[in-house]
């Protein structure tokens, strides 16, 4: 598993969707991974990271206040696979006694993720597989 | 607070803008109260109601795992006031034989409370003051201009097809 941060959030000109761009926070080489995600769960975690507020919760901001209430924490977030260009997430949550993974799309893991300060990690064959060096995009 | 019903979802062709319709489950003279929502809450309520399954956890199926996961029960949701055009709502959510009120947007607490199968309520207040009567409508003497609109725009075929 590598630990990685958000490195921002961009529109894939060419089919129209939002991306999510994640930087690993440590090792050498410094690899990124792309994630296409749907548009609501893009701007949940865009508004987010530019600390607006909205006037109502938004639904990743109710599932926060649900884990607040159900006495539990986000310790960390989980990007373990990726199956036909889908990727696959586990939100993972734990009490003074137990832990638990619940499966979820990355995009929905992240917006909990960034709201409750929990780390974000990749599984190694997933950034083996999917990530990508800045210098392979300079040079095609 | 009464129970109400979800009559169908669809699309105010006005302000294209999804709006979930509202009807009182019991009584004579049932009124409708109408909602506009966001477009993805809209699909989760629908997707819900339709039940399709979505091959990955949407964000509301995603919300109920997580409840089940910590054996937290929704009782049952309200759309408890207006403000300014927004409409507040509450979760009622049990854990441990203790009960707590959780604020939310009503459209997510829709999507919740069909995932849950529990019962939606409209605070007493809310419906008299925001609601109406489908044959005040067709009267032409509708108490709010706004639903004389919508209803009057809305495509049969989508009416017919989200009937639940």
């Amino acid at each position: 598993m590598v630990k990685v941060k958000v490195d921002y959030i961009s529109t894939d000109k060419k089919s129209d969707t939002p991306v999510i761009v994640l930087e690993q926070i440590e090792g050498d080489p410094i690899r990124r991974l792309m994630i296409w995600m749907g548009e609501t769960e893009s701007s949940a975690i865009s508004t987010f990271l530019q600390g607006e507020s909205t006037p109502r919760p938004m639904t990743h901001d109710l599932i926060k206040n649900i884990v607040d209430t159900l006495s539990t924490s986000v310790y960390a977030v989980n990007i373990t696979k990726v199956e036909e260009s889908t990727f696959y997430a586990k939100l993972c949550l734990k009490t003074d006694t137990q832990e638990f993974a619940i499966d979820s799309r990355p995009s929905d893991a992240i917006a909990v993720a960034i709201r409750c300060n929990a780390p974000i990690y990749v599984d190694d064959d997933v950034i083996e597989n999917h990530g990508f060096l800045e210098k392979e995009i300079q040079n095609g | 607070m009464v129970e109400v019903n979800i009559e169908f979802v669809t699309i105010d062709r006005n302000s294209r803008t999804p709006l979930v319709v509202l009807k009182e489950k019991e009584g004579e003279s049932r009124r409708i109260l109408l909602i506009w929502i966001g477009e993805s809450e809209a699909w989760a309520i629908e997707n819900q109601l339709k039940k399709l399954s979505p091959p990955r956890p949407i964000t509301h199926d995603l919300l109920k795992n997580v409840i089940d996961t910590f054996s937290g029960k929704v009782n049952s949701i309200c759309i408890t006031a207006i403000e300014d055009s927004t409409f507040y709502a509450e979760v009622t959510l049990e854990l441990n034989g203790k009960t707590y009120e959780l604020d939310s947007r009503p459209s997510d607490a829709i999507a919740l409370a069909v995932r849950c199968q529990v019962p939606i309520y409209v605070d007493e207040k809310v419906i008299e003051e925001n609601g109406f009567l489908e044959a005040e409508v067709k009267k032409e003497k509708p108490t709010k201009r706004d639903a004389k609109d919508v209803l009057e725009n809305l495509d049969d075929d989508i009416a017919k097809h989200y009937t639940v």
